[in-house]
């Protein structure tokens, strides 16, 4: 597809007999920002990591701007920003120093560049404060700084908002909106904070050790997990029939052989009690639920849920 | 690459090893004017200007220059992983054999930053101290060249190490094995030579002048041992080309 920025075909990882990141297919669409949601441990470093050349791939293949990145780095990763666990710096040099370093090695022959990148995420310029004096935030900030220096079409954000304080974590996904919306910069990043992923994210990808278990756009997870009916009867598969015949329901699911849910919350709960009881089907509970995402998480990846 | 280079010499900005190696080759540089200045001209240990010159390269070049180099081209290495900065160069990208020769080149400017800061002083020191009947434009052009050898031939003997710190683990590996390396070349060097980078180093030394023939054969205490300087020189570029190629191929097969 020609409007994907990163794509994955069965890439895997290992590392010694344990399988770090196994077979992913991932999708990520040009001017989007695509979530990948898990876990510690989960792999999502390790995709990065695989796709910016930091680590080898074990087999399959990682694509991005189309191209396959073995063999195309140089072409390639001049085109990113990113950011891979926690940012690194020189200690012994303030933020400007460090930045001047990178933007020197990276070629950048933008005035003034590394002035308004620090603009940008709200450090000063020409600080004398060295890294090492940093605050985990301003460590961070400066990362970012770091990942947007040279005005990269993409965005690989592992995990940006570690650190930050409520303020500086709201700053930091509005910037990273307004990168997407305004300079239309498609961003890849990674956390194990539903919410923030959920906040931000206009695709999912969940990803649970090592596997992607599921992968879609917010809107369509969002429709999934929205209210409905949860009902409770004897016989599910009569009740369905029922149900379809003579309340004209189309979107239901049959959970097990006493469980039902209906997505339409509008239904006449006393008329479809009254009308099953009549059909010698008996009612045991009726309730109206509202699933969160991190409900479907749970559900997804078998295991407590996130964040 | 001059690029590289340049950055290289900004990261070392406000490093404390910095100032440390300049106080302690200062250090170095003033036991050696003492000398000068408390042992008379008329004692065989000090009547010439080539005393002076070859008891400062001999401390710099077998014991303090290869200990500074080691622990320097450690911190160069080692440093990129602790402070994760590796990955951020290697997203840039930069290749990992560019990131590698650019810090080899950074060893050698440092070690020609270091010879030639002993060397000036030593000269100054020989002027301060005075009544050197060879002190002339002849014997500071001969001091001038072996200072120039070793600030080249002492790097290139410490590729071996440079390799171990190319292998990033800990400071401890390499610094030890600066520390292991050097063993040879203080206690017995005679029977290393044709093999060790360190010692074929004296050899190429002895070559340069006769006062720096009479060093090496001071320090190895045997004169038979030295070979031709070309054996050397090869030995040397040998040992250089091999752990490079290892260096480089370590690099490039870490995972970050």
């Amino acid at each position: 597809m020609d409007n994907l920025m990163i794509e994955t075909r069965q890439l895997t990882k290992v590392y010694g007999e344990q399988t770090a990141v196994n077979k992913v297919n991932m999708h990520v669409k040009k001017g989007r920002i695509y979530g990948l949601l898990g876990r510690n441990g989960a792999g999502k470093t390790t995709i990065m990591k695989m796709m910016l050349g930091l680590t080898s791939i074990h087999s399959g293949e990682a694509f991005v701007f189309g191209k396959n990145v073995k063999g195309n780095e140089k072409r390639i990763y001049p085109r990113i920003g990113a950011i891979i666990e926690t940012p690194g710096f020189y200690p012994n040099l303030t933020g400007t120093e460090n930045l001047e370093i990178f933007a020197k090695l990276r070629g950048t022959t933008k005035p003034n560049a590394v002035k308004e990148a620090l603009e940008v995420v709200g450090l000063p310029y020409k600080d004398k404060k060295i890294f090492s004096k940093y605050s985990l935030g301003m460590k961070q900030r400066l990362g970012i700084a770091n990942a947007i220096l040279h005005d990269p079409e993409l965005l690989i954000l592992d995990e940006p908002t570690n650190g930050l304080d409520p303020i500086g974590i709201a700053e930091v996904r509005k910037f990273i909106k307004d990168l997407c919306v305004e300079r239309g910069k498609t961003i890849l990043i990674s956390s194990h904070i539903l919410s923030e992923i959920a906040l931000l994210a206009d695709d999912i990808g969940i990803i649970h050790d090592g596997v992607l278990l599921e992968e879609n756009s917010l809107a369509e997870l969002q429709k999934k997990n929205g209210k409905y009916i949860l009902l409770q009867v004897s016989d599910t598969a009569k009740a369905a029939l029922i149900l379809e015949r003579k309340f004209c329901v189309e979107e239901y699911s049959i959970q097990d052989d006493h469980t039902l849910r209906l997505y339409d919350t509008t239904l006449d709960m006393a008329e479809v009690n009254k009308t099953l009881m009549l059909e010698n089907i008996s009612v045991i509970s009726s309730q109206l639920c509202n699933d969160t995402l991190e409900d479907y998480f749970k559900k997804v990846t078998g295991g407590e849920g996130i964040a | 690459m001059w690029t590289m280079i340049q950055t290289e010499l900004l990261k070392l900005k406000r490093k404390k090893m910095m100032t440390g190696i300049f106080i302690l080759i200062t250090l170095l540089v003033v036991f050696a004017i003492e000398r000068a200045f408390s042992i008379s001209r008329s004692s065989r240990y000090m009547d010439s200007f080539g005393d002076l010159y070859t008891m400062t390269f001999k401390n710099l070049v077998t014991v303090f220059l290869p200990i500074v180099l080691g622990m320097f081209a450690t911190s160069l290495f080692f440093d990129e992983h602790k402070n994760d900065t590796i990955k951020e160069l290697l997203i840039i990208p930069i290749s990992r054999s560019r990131l590698y020769f650019s810090k080899v080149i950074t060893l050698f400017l440092l070690s020609l930053v270091l010879c030639l800061y002993t060397f000036l002083f030593t000269v100054a020191g020989g002027f301060l101290a005075g009544g050197f009947p060879d002190l002339n434009k002849q014997t500071i052009l001969q001091a001038f060249t072996l200072f120039a050898e070793g600030s080249a031939l002492v790097p290139l003997s410490m590729l071996p190490i440079v390799f171990l710190a190319v292998l990033g683990k800990s400071y401890l590996l390499p610094i030890g094995a600066t520390l292991l390396y050097l063993l040879p070349v203080i206690l017995l060097p005679a029977p290393f030579m044709g093999i060790h980078p360190l010692v074929n180093a004296l050899c190429i030394y002895s070559f340069s002048s006769p006062t720096a023939a009479d060093m090496v054969y001071g320090l190895l205490r045997v004169a038979e041992a030295i070979p031709n300087y070309k054996v050397c020189l090869l030995n040397m570029g040998i040992v250089g080309v091999i752990f490079s190629t290892a260096s480089i191929i370590a690099l490039k097969k870490q995972d970050i």
